[in-house]
């Protein structure tokens, strides 16, 4: 509460800036279009990073791999899971897990007549990966099928382009099964993705599992891609799982550890935003501080008087900071709002660089971009406008109480 | 005991400086309670920095200042705020009102911060502006009055916490001779209805004789100190 010495400052401050309104409106625009610019960045970066993760992770190994220990390391079919149902009998049984994918993967060689490419061939059950990577949402051209006799493919846009390769083409499949046998199969592209996954969209082909499994030879699976309902669980849901399993032949890894450029990207990204907010917070500062500075000088006079009359200087500082604060305290709520709106309806509709879109792509990015709203951007901000402003008044306060009353009403 | 007491006061701007000037040269001074003084003397004699001091609002080198009891000359910035809060009121040539606030709100801003309510404020603001005949300009802003009406809301604010000492430096030197006379009429009733003591300093004549007791300062020295009957 108030009393009526507090109010009397408050009131003062409301008519100060009442008075010099054109610096206060100039000053609150400036930190309501910093917050602006910096709730835009923030929240697009983010989002981009999200989507690139989250394209990355779906389409790719999942939250969390299981894997047999070695095949990461040598590369070979027979590191496989063959006890995949005791597995998934228990992947059954965690309520965060949102879906999993039994898949197998395998070294390979594509080829037409005319072009050659080692690649990797990822051997799917369709209707199961449907509910988890949900493929068929990125089919850009042909179905999401692998034909009437199951002998359809579907591949990457860039590969696609690359090979040049278009739906109903034909192309080799060579391959190395268990006994370390080359077998060769002839596949038709059935369809052909754009999964904003750099690995799926230039060197990934996806053909039937079954088939795969018998070209090969191979009884298990060389992966099991878990989703898990919220990403920022995956470190306790692995130790978890490790100590549930009990497996000693079996390696568990997040999505941190199978894909560390992308871990880094998120990093990188965090590290670019908080160096952008640093940047804006210190030219709102100086901003700031160079209006509360030449507000304050300009009325050393009016200071001197109030001190003169009986004012304690405390009270004074009180009264500079009330302004300075409502000043940019304004700004921040109009920031806020309208920064709340725009990421509101980025979230919802995106932001369209479709004429960007293969430049994107080349780092696993939609070329549209959707905005994520987090609570923290609104309390950081908030809380580094009211540190800004305090910064700001310290100095000017410091230069008014280095003069008596008689010396500020003669300035 | 004494109501003022200044001991040896010596005050000296820009010490150690080529352009040092010396104000005041140990000026000793005894000032009863409800004294009504005029301090007169030419340009930088140092009636200014006599009643600067006297009020605490600036410091001398050396000397003391004792308004019943206390050592003025002894206390910290944040303890003679307090002081001049409770009990001096001051009127300045230039006026100085506070240019956001309206006149009502400049002649009770001292008596909020000394904890007076609302309605006791409401009370003596129309008391004191009754008497000062400036009620009718209460919620008007200091910008939009003339001079002379603008002094008077400055006495007003003076006077309003009756305090137990009125400062005025040079009260009617931006007034005209009208107005001036006005001013110090008002000044000289306040002294006797209000029984306060008031202090001012002037070079006018005209506001010299209208004062009981003159003190006429000459280069930073008290040169005669004239009672009139």
């Amino acid at each position: 509460m108030f009393n009526l010495t507090q109010n009397i400052y408050l009131k003062m401050a409301v008519l100060h800036i009442f008075r010099r309104r054109g610096r206060a409106i100039l000053i609150s625009l400036m930190i309501a279009l910093s917050l602006i610019g910096l709730l835009l960045m923030e929240g697009l970066y983010e989002g981009m990073m999200v989507q690139m993760t989250q394209n990355t992770v779906k389409t790719g190994s999942g939250t969390i791999s299981i894997q047999h220990k070695s095949f990461r390391a040598q590369n070979n079919i027979n590191y496989n899971i063959d006890n995949s149902q005791s597995i998934t009998e228990i992947l059954d049984s965690y309520s965060q897990i949102k879906s999993y994918a039994l898949r197998i993967n395998q070294q390979a060689l594509v080829a037409t007549a005319g072009y050659s490419q080692s690649i990797t061939v990822m051997g799917i059950d369709l209707l199961k990966e449907k509910n988890h990577s949900q493929l068929q949402d990125f089919i850009i051209d042909g179905d999401y099928s692998f034909g009437k006799r199951e002998r359809g493919v579907l591949i990457g846009y860039r590969l696609a382009k690359k090979l040049k390769l278009s739906i109903g083409k034909k192309v080799i499949v060579t391959m190395q099964d268990t006994n370390n046998e080359i077998v060769s199969i002839a596949l038709k592209i059935e369809g052909i993705l754009k999964t904003h996954n750099t690995l799926i969209d230039s060197s990934t082909l996806v053909m039937n599992q079954t088939i795969m499994a018998k070209l090969i030879g191979i009884q298990g699976v060389t992966e099991v891609a878990i989703l898990l309902k919220s990403q920022n669980d995956e470190y306790l849901f692995k130790q978890n799982l490790i100590s549930t399993l009990k497996n000693d032949t079996l390696a568990i890894y997040t999505y941190k550890e199978l894909s560390p450029s992308l871990h880094e990207g998120e990093v990188m990204m965090q590290t670019f935003n908080s160096i952008s907010s640093a940047f804006i917070f210190i030219v709102a500062t100086l901003g700031i501080f160079g209006v509360v500075l030449v507000s304050v000088l300009e009325r050393i006079r009016e200071f001197g008087i109030m001190m003169a009359i009986g004012t304690q200087f405390k009270d004074i500082a009180r009264l500079i900071i009330y302004e300075s604060l409502i000043i940019t305290l304004s700004g921040y709520f109009i920031g806020a709002i309208l920064g709340a709106a725009l990421l509101w309806y980025l979230k919802i509709y995106g932001l369209d660089l479709s004429g960007f879109s293969d430049a994107f792509a080349i780092f696993g990015m939609d070329s549209s971009m959707h905005a994520i709203i987090k609570p923290e951007y609104f309390t950081q901000s908030l809380a580094s406008v009211i540190l800004a402003t305090l910064a700001a008044v310290i100095i000017p306060i410091r230069t008014l109480k280095k003069r008596n009353p008689i010396q500020s009403i003669n300035e | 005991m004494n109501f003022l007491t200044i001991h040896k006061i010596k005050k000296i701007f820009n010490q150690g400086s080529e352009n040092e000037s010396i104000a005041l040269r140990e000026v000793d001074l005894v000032i009863a309670k409800e004294e009504f003084i005029v301090i007169s003397g030419p340009s930088g004699s140092g009636k200014s920095t006599l009643l600067n001091i006297i009020g605490g609002l600036d410091s001398p080198n050396s000397g003391t200042v004792d308004l019943e009891g206390t050592e003025i000359t002894a206390l910290n910035e944040s303890e003679l705020a307090l002081f001049r809060r409770e009990h001096i009121g001051f009127v300045f040539q230039a006026y100085n009102l506070i240019p956001v606030l309206t006149v009502k709100e400049n002649i009770e801003y001292i008596m909020k911060l000394l904890g007076y309510s609302q309605s006791e404020c409401d009370k003596r603001v129309l008391e004191v502006a009754k008497e000062l005949d400036i009620d009718d300009y209460l919620n008007k802003l200091p910008d939009h009055l003339s001079g002379g009406q603008q002094q008077r809301v400055a006495v007003a604010r003076a006077v309003a916490s009756k305090p137990k000492l009125i400062l005025a430096d040079e009260p009617t030197a931006n007034l005209d001779t009208a107005n001036g006379e006005k001013l110090m009429e008002l000044m000289r009733r306040l002294n006797e209805e209000e029984k306060v003591t008031i202090i001012f300093s002037s070079h006018d004549p005209m506001v010299i004789e209208k004062a009981r007791r003159s003190i006429i300062l000459r280069d930073g020295k008290i040169l005669e100190d004239i009672v009139r009957p």
